[in-house]
């Protein structure tokens, strides 16, 4: 596993699953913003989570490493 | 406005990514090569990403939205009309000759096509123009967050330069590099979301033609009636001026951006650079261009979102795309859509930083200094360069601070070093009767008619400092800039020309593999037809028609 610490791919979806987990748990966690009845952190949230849990996987099956 | 802690943990976060990221790529610095090359070994998708990011810097992310705002749709020109086919001409003629003479950097293919003098001419320019770039992009993060969040200016600028040096001085090219691929994910996903509510908000696209004039939503159309257009510029200018000379001037000569080309595995794979890059760089006008056509179609609608404005009461545009995250991001995304612009200036400053490396180190200590030295003290000549270049862009955002017009000036000089120049490659690659003497005084000569005409001509109040009486006004000073480039680039491509059939010319041996006509094109490699650079290069010119035929 620490190998993946290596792989670009790898991090950068940590990074964006991670800070995707912190924008929806703001949702969660506390009262909701709503603009133009889109919930924002809901929809930004989900969607960095949602590309950085795709990335993560597909990590696994790259071969390139930095 | 108030960040909360959530923010500030996401902004923390992006920070100890980045520095992150230097220090595991720290491990493969064992070479010059390895730090000021990435050893030439970086996959196609990092480099075609980076080949992008490193344009992404803040004069892009925050200049595209204000230039939204003011010229509306026509600012898709920068990408439809110049970067795209430029980045298919770099792909399909020039990568080639970049690649195959195994230069390093874009001034060494000048010393081995042409001499040192043009080199060094080069080099000494494209030096000076990449510490001021590095040090506007430092002294516009720090005016941001002061203007937003009330941080000093002082603190901001020390504490995006540290950590700049940080990652840079630990991982060389290759960790610029990771990090502008970090910038890229980044910028996207944080500033999409937006583009998104503003849609919502004014009614789509159809909303926001109903709302704006019929100049401001169309990219061609203005150009081609008796009416002005926002730009003030005609369709020769246009095509000329930005479609050809300024963006293959910058798009194919500047290092910068050639570089996260060169770095790619093998020919293939450099080629294949720009015209993969080409494909998310296309759709980059929905990210950066279109929410300053929102900002100004909310404007006109009379919401609670109204455009910024300067102290004097004009409308200040380049604060319209930071306006707009702070007014409609909640804490959270508001983090991340501050994350994404910090990463773009970061990583604006970190490309110029890698970039002023590579060339001098190369080619002004190793081609006039030491020339004899070891790799080993070129790595340490490398790393002392990214020091002593991060406290000159230091010095360079103070510099900035004094003088109101810098960024101003930094658009011009581009366009006196970077149009002359595009001159001087075309005929270096594609004419092999031109000479050293050639090249250099083409240069010399393209550069100095830029000045002249910058100093013959009026625009908004810049220029003519030449005369009391200026030999023609502009309407604004994009059309302005576009003659200037125009004016450099026939004037270098004229004289070195004459110069040229004046000097004696090279034996044609010298010139294999520099020049189109003399070298022997790349055997067709059993690939599927995806992966080769002329079907790509198709598919990136169909897609591009189609948006311009869209937004006509």
């Amino acid at each position: 596993m620490s190998s993946k610490l290596y792989d670009l791919l790898f991090l950068i979806g940590l990074f964006l699953t991670l800070i995707g987990v912190i924008v929806l748990g703001t949702f969660f966690m506390g009262p909701s913003d709503v603009v133009q009845g889109i919930r924002v952190n809901l929809l930004g949230g989900s969607v960095m989570t949602f590309v950085g849990a795709v990335m993560i996987v597909g990590s696994f099956y790259n071969k390139d490493k930095m | 406005m108030q960040l909360t802690w959530i923010d500030y943990l996401i902004i923390a976060i992006y920070f100890v990514f980045v520095m992150g990221i230097g220090l595991l790529v720290k491990r493969k610095m064992k070479s010059s090569s390895d730090f000021l090359q990435s050893g030439r070994s970086l996959p196609l998708w990092i480099t075609g990403l980076a080949f992008i990011s490193a344009n992404l810097g803040a004069q892009e992310v925050i200049g595209m939205a204000a230039s939204g705002a003011k010229y509306g749709i026509m600012t898709s020109h920068f990408y439809w009309l110049g970067a795209i086919p430029a980045m298919v001409f770099l792909g399909i003629f020039m990568m080639p000759f970049y690649y195959g003479s195994r230069a390093r950097s874009v001034p060494e293919y000048l010393v081995l096509r042409f001499d040192e003098k043009t080199r060094t001419f080069n080099a000494l320019s494209f030096a000076a123009m990449t510490l001021f770039s590095s040090g506007v992009s430092l002294y516009a993060l720090a005016i941001l967050f002061q203007t937003l969040l009330g941080w000093p200016f002082d603190m901001s600028i020390l504490l995006a330069a540290g950590i700049v040096m940080g990652y840079t001085f630990l991982g060389g090219l290759t960790s610029a590099v990771y990090n502008e691929v970090l910038q890229f994910f980044l910028i996207v996903l944080g500033i999409a979301p937006l583009v998104y509510i503003g849609l919502e908000q004014v009614g789509g696209w159809a909303g926001i033609v109903a709302q704006l004039p019929p100049e401001m939503t169309s990219a061609w159309k203005p150009m081609l009636g008796e009416t002005v257009n926002p730009m003030g510029v005609n369709l020769w200018q246009m095509a000329m001026g930005l479609g050809f000379v300024l963006s293959f001037g910058y798009w194919c000569t500047d290092f910068l951006v050639v570089q996260r080309a060169m770095i790619a595995r093998n020919m293939s794979a450099a080629q294949r650079t720009p015209l993969i890059a080409a494909f998310p760089k296309m759709l980059l006008p929905f990210v950066v261009i279109l929410p300053g056509l929102i900002a100004l179609t909310l404007h006109k609608m009379g919401t609670d979102f109204q455009l910024p404005t300067k102290p004097d009461g004009r409308i200040d545009y380049d604060l319209t795309l930071p306006m707009m995250l702070t007014h409609y991001y909640p804490t959270g995304m508001l983090g991340v859509g501050l994350t994404a612009l910090i990463a773009s200036f970061m990583s604006g400053m970190a490309g110029n930083v890698t970039a002023f490396n590579a060339v001098w180190t190369y080619d002004i200590y190793q081609a006039h200094i030491k020339k004899d030295g070891t790799d080993d003290h070129y790595l340490w000549v490398g790393k002392i360069t990214t020091v002593v270049g991060i406290i000159l862009s230091i010095a360079t955002a103070y510099v900035a601070r004094e003088f109101n017009n810098i960024m101003d000036f930094l658009q011009l000089i581009f366009g006196f070093v970077n149009a002359p120049l595009f001159a001087t490659f075309m005929l270096g690659m594609f004419w092999k009767r031109s000479t050293g003497h050639g090249a250099f005084w083409g240069l010399v000569g393209g550069t100095t008619f830029a000045a002249i005409t910058h100093g013959l001509t009026l625009a908004e109040g810049k220029g003519a400092w030449l005369t009391s009486e200026p030999m023609h006004t502009f309407a604004t000073t994009m059309g302005q800039a576009f003659f200037i480039a125009i004016m450099a680039w026939v004037s270098c491509f004229v004289i070195t020309i004459v110069v040229s059939l004046m000097t004696p010319k090279r034996p044609e041996k010298e010139l294999v593999g520099l020049v189109y006509s003399l070298t022997e094109r790349p055997k067709k490699e059993a690939v599927p037809w995806y992966e080769r650079p002329v079907y790509l290069s198709v598919a990136v010119l169909f897609m591009t028609t189609i948006l311009n035929y869209i937004f006509w």
